[in-house]
């Protein structure tokens, strides 16, 4: 996120919606004062779901400064079935032009959850595709966005090498036609988090792209030895291969693409987190682009 | 006829086994989180509070000795292990124990790392009626010497299995579980290069080509591996076999400290690798009473 904020030129129109989940912040406090410094509104999520945050407290106490001009983040809460609860969070915290985020547990149908969204300081919500709450909120000023799973995890990542490419998403083209402000998904992570990890018997690179009929598809490029843990250099080397091949045939060239070339050329491997980075970043610079050429 | 009872404390039991988990003391330490302990005692002996036990500590007292009469889990065994052998026989001056140890696409139980190397192999009278061979095989590609540990009732079968490995029997005495060798295992003169260098870590494996050759040729981290291996397949037998203990023996341990945890802990102290400091802390978490509020 933060060298996307610094790379990403004159143009942005991307808000990262961000859930803190570790108590120490230390990203947090590296990351945000990036994203202030490259323009990059970001929501914040104020009542994580996930990780070790117990309240919105802890959040507002540790990132005071970061967070004190308000014009530069949206505060964000994840809406379950606890209506009333935001509500008075909402109201309590003074914050204004506020997003709401549904879960699969919401229901739009309760008269609690529809006074919650009218509320005056309720200006995004983020929800899955549901008709119900297009029609309530037409004409409300509210600015609706729709959020996409669209990373489909295999159980392993060895899984990605019969599965060479798939299509990730058309909801760009269509997005305003539907009556919607703007759309959402979780870049090329699944939905849902997982603390932890252990070495991979397998490396795979994710890479999102967009095809001539400007649908994004996703290409996944695995490492071809996977029987053990061990050489994971070497893995890397294998997928990063094939990535580099195909970055190369399309002539794609962002900054996480040049990056995975100089990893690849420069025969170093950086680390998986630097994979994921890449992959993620990639999808960003994407996204960002499209966005850019269909304004 | 089996008593209905009976299914209560199967269900019983195996909920206990599940207690001695590094995640769910992992989540004690860091979140002050007691739910895997007050869960079971909420189900199954909360009118024992005040009675058979009043700390955390007491109920794992009271769930490990449970578990050694009637439910004889891998935790139960690897315990005793550290109890009986680990302590009172082999020492643990010099020595690293370490828990699950990755050789090939096998996991030993447990490794221990002195003048030797030893690797252990856990067979429960809970455990299917596996064979051995599979992770034995890949046991003797790198460690000197190799055990399977298994009830007295089971061990005259497995030693059949394989005349090379040596034996540990668990014993059920009266009033406490002994452990003993009762086949000294044969030693392995084969070290294989290729199964080393996949079990070990990438500093570990630079490091003991470095020591035989002098010194690491040119590498970049895609064929740092490759290279490696070549130049450790070069590496006399007796030698390489020394630098892997040798390599092994640096890494981080706290087997020398084990016998100041608690006994039913060990174990599990030696798996999450746990200091003097960590462990007052646990230590002071566990003498809490119990309280389910």
């Amino acid at each position: 996120m933060r060298e996307y904020a610094l790379q990403r030129r004159d143009n942005n129109n991307i808000i990262p919606i961000i859930e803190p989940v570790k108590k120490t912040f230390n990203s947090m406090k590296l990351a945000l004062p990036k994203l202030i410094e490259g323009d990059v509104k970001f929501a914040l999520i104020l009542n994580p779901q996930v990780g070790e945050i117990n309240n919105t407290q802890e959040i507002t106490d540790a990132l005071q400064e970061i967070l004190a001009d308000c014009s530069k983040w949206i505060p964000a809460y994840i809406v379950s079935n606890n209506y009333n609860a935001i509500a008075s969070q909402i109201a309590e915290s003074g914050y204004t032009d506020v997003m709401l985020i549904c879960s699969d547990n919401t229901d739009s149908s309760d008269a609690d959850f529809d006074s919650l969204v009218l509320l005056p300081s309720v200006k995004y919500i983020v929800a899955t595709e549901n008709k119900t709450l297009k029609r309530k909120l037409k004409d409300s000023g509210k600015e609706l966005i729709r959020l996409d799973d669209k990373f489909k995890a295999q159980k392993r990542n060895s899984d990605y090498l019969l599965m060479a490419e798939e299509k990730f998403s058309e909801v760009h083209l269509f997005y305003n036609e539907d009556g919607y402000s703007g759309f959402s998904d979780y870049t090329v992570l699944v939905s849902s988090y997982i603390e932890g990890g252990a070495v991979p018997y397998a490396v795979a690179i994710h890479l999102t792209y967009q095809k001539d009929n400007k649908e994004i598809w996703i290409k996944h490029f695995a490492s071809v030895t996977n029987d053990d843990q061990s050489n994971i250099q070497g893995k890397f080397a294998q997928a990063a291969e094939k990535a580099v091949a195909f970055l190369n045939a399309k002539n794609i060239h962002s900054f996480a693409s040049e990056e995975l070339r100089r990893y690849y050329n420069g025969r170093l491997y950086p680390g998986l987190g630097m994979v994921k980075k890449i992959s993620i970043k990639n999808h960003l610079e994407l996204m960002n682009d499209i966005l850019k050429i269909d304004e | 006829m089996v008593k209905i009872d009976n299914n209560n404390t199967m269900d019983k039991l195996r909920s206990y086994s599940s207690v001695f988990s590094s995640t769910s003391f992992q989540k004690l330490l860091q979140y002050d989180d007691y739910s895997f302990l007050n869960a079971k005692i909420e189900r199954f002996d909360k009118p024992r509070i005040g009675k058979n036990f009043n700390t955390y500590y007491d109920y794992i007292q009271f769930i490990y000795r449970a578990l050694t009469k009637k439910y004889r889990n891998e935790y139960v065994y690897k315990n005793t292990f550290v109890n009986k052998l680990l302590l009172e026989q082999y020492g643990v001056k010099n020595t690293v124990a370490i828990n699950e140890f990755r050789v090939g696409n096998s996991i030993a139980d447990i490794v221990l790392f002195n003048g030797t190397s030893k690797a252990f192999e856990i067979k429960t009278e809970l455990d299917s009626n596996k064979r051995l061979e599979g992770q034995l095989t890949d046991y003797t590609k790198i460690f000197k010497k190799c055990y399977v540990i298994t009830h007295e009732s089971l061990i005259e079968k497995y030693l059949r299995e394989n005349e090379h490995i040596g034996g540990i029997e668990l014993i059920e005495r009266p009033k406490s579980l002994v452990m003993r060798e009762v086949r000294a295992a044969s030693e392995n003169e084969h070290i294989d290069a290729d199964t080393l260098i996949r079990s070990i870590r990438t500093t570990e494996y630079k490091s003991i080509v470095k020591q035989y050759h002098g010194e690491l040729p040119e590498m970049n981290s895609f064929n740092m591996f490759d290279t490696c291996r070549d130049l450790m397949k070069q590496i006399p037998n007796e030698q390489l076999n020394h630098l892997f203990i040798e390599e092994l023996k640096k890494r981080k341990s706290n087997t020398d400290i084990i016998r100041t945890f608690h006994n039913e802990l060990r174990h599990l102290c030696l798996a999450m690798n746990i200091n003097a400091e960590l462990y007052q802390e646990l230590n002071s978490k566990l003498s809490k009473p119990i309280n389910l509020s």
